[in-house]
């Protein structure tokens, strides 16, 4: 932790970050930090411990998908510093997006949304991975996606890359 | 809901309980992957390396809309890492629209290199010899039985011999497998979309050119045909329609079955050798075999500096390159063309290819490309191996170099064709 933050315990300045299902999470500064969005926010607003700064969230972020990305910043805002250094925090950012795809998808929105760049590589990178080397129908299969091109349209598609479409 | 307060120093685990609670609570409709904004449909794909950038592309509207247009139409060449083989990435260049693209990680490709190529999948070999077929799109992989298992005589001596008699040579370095490898295998060829329990392969090897297949449940390689001598020998080999079609160097080409227990052949296209030009021609040109989808067979010859030939047998005025068709069905014998029925042809390592020019819209008529591995000794005193794809119009008898490499690495793999599958 940085020079001058004191304990969680102590007089440390919280933030509150408030669902739109109604639930609160508070959060330190420097987990709040993490994220682009609020560190903007409380730059100008401020926040204290005694009256901290409750900011409210979209509807596309709902609390279990806060959780995570709290889970993430907490983390983070502790660094590699912690036991296990920098491999263990790996392993937590690989464990942390094994995810269903429908979770995976909100918490890409909620790392735009928030701006966690290193959180939205990895989701990026797990719904990539997902999937990685499926044909186009199974790609569609898996995102429940029901193709809107015109016949023409996809016959010229198909006649760009048949391979894709086996 | 206080119970759903996480505060900064309560860590993820304890949250378990309380997040399934929260998620009871919750009922929402499935989201919608297609209202992804641009931004983020970008991001995603720029994780996705090419070939599967173009499957999420071509999923929807807005994602094709978004996403840059990734023009990558096959044949791809199959450009080995400088590194050589210690590398588990590649580059395919897309010969249409000459773009590169780097496909990686390939981690089955490290140690390895490319005998051979058909329809989506790799043949491919390490030093110790260890044979595999992978589709590096799908990373599927089905090993074959290994080359030491290969019917040859002596074939460790026979190396010996070689390496002795090149001073140049480390002996330190001296790894006989990967030596045999690099001479002796001409090329691998197997049946299309093989599955582990349903595989052919025929191999094209030896100081000669034997021929010798394995199937999906043998565990070696089994001599096919007559064993070569230095007047009978096999030049070249393909798959085509549940068959391998076999080119001998008199030009005879046999179609073995080897679906049943004992492999059977029929001879389809009768031997050049009724007069003395028919001779001559053998002697004098590397020869490929194609056949179209309809089953007709193509032989492109290549002319060989080869001063084997007497004077006075010498071909007048000899064609640099040539093209013979047969069609099996209705004719055994071969006869000149210079049409290939608007279609090209890239001949190689792979199991040869016939593409519609309609497929290949930077070429004016009907090409074949070659590829040609040579080392060289560069101006400033190096020896280099230097890899040419050269193409030839066979109408206009026009010629060019489509793509060149250089590279002071001179055990590198030759460049290969390849078709993209996801089967």
């Amino acid at each position: 932790m940085s020079e001058g933050t004191k304990e969680p315990d102590g007089g440390e300045e919280k933030v509150v970050l408030k669902t739109h299902d109604g639930q609160e999470f508070t959060v330190d500064m420097a987990t709040a930090n993490q994220s682009g969005t609020l560190k903007n926010l409380l730059s100008e607003v401020g926040s204290s411990s005694n009256n901290p700064q409750v900011i409210p969230l979209p509807s596309s972020i709902t609390s279990r998908v806060l959780g995570k990305v709290v889970e993430y910043c907490q983390r983070h805002a502790a660094g590699g510093g912690r036991r296990g250094g920098m491999q263990a925090l790996e392993q937590f950012d690989e464990e942390l997006v094994e995810l269903d795809k429908d979770m995976l998808l909100d918490v890409t929105y909620a790392a735009a949304f928030l701006d966690v760049p290193r959180l939205l590589d990895l989701t990026s990178q797990a719904v990539a991975d997902a999937i990685k080397n499926m044909s186009v129908e199974e790609v569609r299969h898996y995102f429940g996606v029901v193709s809107d091109f015109t016949e023409e349209e996809e016959k010229v598609i198909r006649s760009e890359c048949p391979w894709a479409f086996e | 809901m206080e119970n759903a307060n996480i505060s900064s120093t309560v860590t993820s685990t304890t949250s378990r309980e309380e997040e399934r609670q929260v998620e009871e609570e919750t009922t929402r409709k499935r989201p919608d992957w297609t209202l992804l904004p641009p931004d983020l449909i970008i991001k995603i794909s720029e994780e996705l390396s090419i070939p599967n950038r173009v499957c999420f592309r071509a999923t929807c509207k807005t994602w094709y809309n978004a996403v840059l247009p990734i023009a990558v139409p096959s044949p791809w060449l199959l450009i080995p890492d400088d590194e050589s083989e210690q590398s588990h990435s590649c580059t395919f260049l897309s010969l249409p629209a000459a773009h590169f693209f780097t496909y990686s990680p390939i981690p089955e490709l490290r140690g390895t290199r490319c005998i051979g190529s058909h329809a989506g999948w790799l043949a491919i070999s390490n030093t110790q010899l260890d044979v595999s077929l992978l589709n590096p799109l799908t990373m599927s992989r089905i090993h074959l039985p290994s080359f030491i298992t290969l019917p040859t005589d002596d074939l460790i001596l026979e190396i010996d011999v070689f390496w002795m008699d090149d001073e140049l040579i480390d002996v330190s370095a001296y790894n006989p497998p990967k030596v045999f490898r690099d001479r002796f295998i001409d090329k691998l060829v197997f049946s299309s979309k093989p599955t582990i329990h349903n595989h052919i392969a025929v191999t094209l090897y030896g100081t000669y050119g034997d021929l010798a297949y394995t199937k999906a449940g043998k565990d070696e390689w089994l001599l096919l045909g007559a064993a070569s001598t230095k007047d009978h020998y096999y030049e070249d080999v393909m798959f085509h329609d549940d068959k391998f079609y076999c080119l001998t160097n008199e030009s005879q080409v046999q179609a073995f079955d080897l679906s049943a227990d004992c492999p059977t052949v029929a001879i389809v296209v009768q031997s050049l050798k009724h007069n003395i030009r028919a001779s001559i021609i053998n002697l004098t040109y590397k020869k490929c075999l194609a056949c179209s989808r309809t089953g007709e067979l193509f032989m492109f010859l290549r002319r060989i500096n080869q001063p084997v030939l007497p004077l006075i047998i010498e071909l007048r005025d000899p064609k640099d390159f040539m093209v013979l068709r047969a069609n099996p069905e209705t004719n055994l014998c071969w006869a000149a063309t210079n049409d290939l029925g608007s279609m090209s042809l890239f001949v190689g390592a792979n199991n040869s290819i016939l593409i519609s020019n309609e497929d290949l819209p930077i070429l004016q008529g009907d090409c074949i490309f070659f590829i040609d591995t040579y080392t060289a000794v560069s101006s400033n005193d190096i020896e280099q191996l230097t890899c040419k794809v050269r193409w030839f119009d066979l109408k206009e008898e026009r010629r060019d170099i489509y793509y060149a490499s250089s590279s002071s690495q001179l055990d590198l793999a030759s460049v290969i064709w390849f078709t993209p599958s996801l089967k």
